[in-house]
């Protein structure tokens, strides 16, 4: 129950709102910090309220300057976040939804080393051994029209499931693990690309450079939020923060 | 124009990596207080925002649309400096160097609070923590008292009793001479 104190009527309207004012307590309430209705003269009322006015006008103190660019750092390093699937929202705030975990661990020294991932997901490759992949010059329906650039803003490119990819050829020509990344070496130019191809933050499980339908390219194997299913991205190798022509963009696996 | 909370957050998920720095700058100075409360030792405070600021970073898709934006970080901190209490109590931490909030600027307004002779800053650094901690939410803040009361680990009417008693001392450290003394202490 929550009993007002007498003087609850006469309250201003600004502080019937004020959770803290002793005005709001109940006589229990009041009693446990050493007051009684009687004590709440409009005086004190008046006084309490400046106080609260005060408090909330103050300016809200700012960590150190130092502190918020280590902070700020950190945050660069990280790979952007996968978009989980809205339909399996988290109970756990403090757990990342997306289908890699984040190892706080990993980035306690921020600033001073990359972000590593664990093994979790050589083992997702390692799950999609049934994957087949398309060999450079074969000739295949790409879910990315040829020759198509990414526009700035572009969300996650497509995967059509449909594309026959999946089934052409075996997984002993997935190129996880490579790192024949060629004219995408540079991490940073490699991120800029991911973005630009509609693919940000995600980690690279491998990396070949190929003739793709006899132009040159790099093919890079990624994670998909699917278990037991990667992603091949085939990129020109211009690719970069400015410009991502994906060649072709497919779902490997189930 | 600036953008929502949850605009920034959209814009995130969508790639772009300035919307959560600015996210971040709107509630750094929420976490890393509220850090230092928790866990009263600087070098784990530091550790633990950063910490949170990146579990979010990852972990944003997760922040459904309807969330309280400040709330889902501060519950982010919260489990996280409850991991690192564990961990700490096997070993001795480090204290935290003067008051949490001790660096609180003066108000905004400084001619109108000109007659006072000691600033919001000084006052709410002579309040004992537990009940600065509660002022600071609730007053500074706008957190809802039961909201404090989760997050704090408390009952709602301790903060309110906690808040109401605060903020009369801070009354009569303001403007000394006011006779009201409550007479009963608690934590």
């Amino acid at each position: 129950m929550n009993e007002l104190t007498p003087r609850s009527a006469e309250r201003p309207a600004s502080m019937r709102d004020d959770e803290l004012s002793p005005a709001n307590l109940t006589s229990s309430e009041l009693a446990s910090i050493g007051l009684t209705p009687d004590e709440l003269t409009p005086e004190l009322l008046a006084a309490l309220e400046e106080t609260r006015q005060l408090l909330a006008a103050a300016q809200l103190p700012e960590p150190p300057a130092h502190l918020v660019r280590r902070w700020h750092t950190a945050l660069d390093e990280l790979p952007m976040p996968v978009a989980a699937v809205p339909s399996r929202p988290s109970d756990n705030p403090s757990r990342p939804s997306a289908g890699r975990r984040w190892d706080p661990r990993a980035h306690r020294l921020a600033g001073r080393r990359s972000v590593r991932w664990g093994g979790g997901l050589l083992a997702m490759a390692g799950a999609a051994a049934v994957a087949a992949l398309v060999l450079p010059g074969v000739a295949v329906g790409p879910a990315v029209p040829p020759g198509h650039a990414v526009p700035p803003g572009h969300a996650a490119a497509p995967v059509s499931p449909d594309a026959p990819a999946a089934q052409a050829l075996t997984s002993k020509d997935l190129p996880v693990g490579g790192q024949d990344y060629g004219p995408l070496a540079d991490p940073a130019r490699r991120a800029g690309c991911l973005a630009r191809a509609g693919a940000p933050g995600l980690s690279v499980l491998g990396a070949r450079q190929v003739s793709w339908s006899g132009r040159p390219a790099v093919l890079l194997v990624l994670p998909t939020e699917v278990p037991g299913q990667l992603r091949m991205l085939v990129v020109a190798p211009d690719c970069g923060p400015d410009r991502a022509e994906v060649l072709a963009d497919l779902p490997i696996g189930r | 124009m600036t953008r929502s909370d949850a605009e920034l957050l959209r814009a995130h998920l969508a790639g772009d990596r300035a919307a959560f720095h600015e996210l971040t700058s709107r509630y750094q100075s929420l976490l890393w207080p509220m850090a230092q409360y928790w866990l009263r030792c600087r070098e784990d405070a530091e550790e633990a925002v950063q910490d949170t600021l990146a579990r979010a970073h990852q972990a944003a898709a997760s922040c459904r649309a309807d969330d309280s934006i400040r709330a889902w970080l501060v519950q982010i901190l919260k489990n996280i400096c409850t991991d690192r209490q564990r961990h700490n109590r096997s070993r001795p931490a480090e204290p935290v160097p003067g008051e949490v909030l001790e660096q609180l600027p003066a108000p905004r307004n400084p001619i109108a609070d000109h007659e006072l002779r000691m600033d919001v800053r000084a006052a709410l650094a002579e309040l004992p923590e537990h009940q600065r901690m509660v002022l600071w939410l609730v007053e500074v803040h706008g957190f809802p008292v039961s909201e404090v009361a989760e997050l704090l680990g408390i009952a709602v009417g301790t903060v309110k009793s906690r808040g109401a008693r605060g903020r009369i001392r801070m009354s009569q450290i303001l403007r000394p001479g006011r006779p009201l003394q409550p007479a009963t202490e608690e934590r």
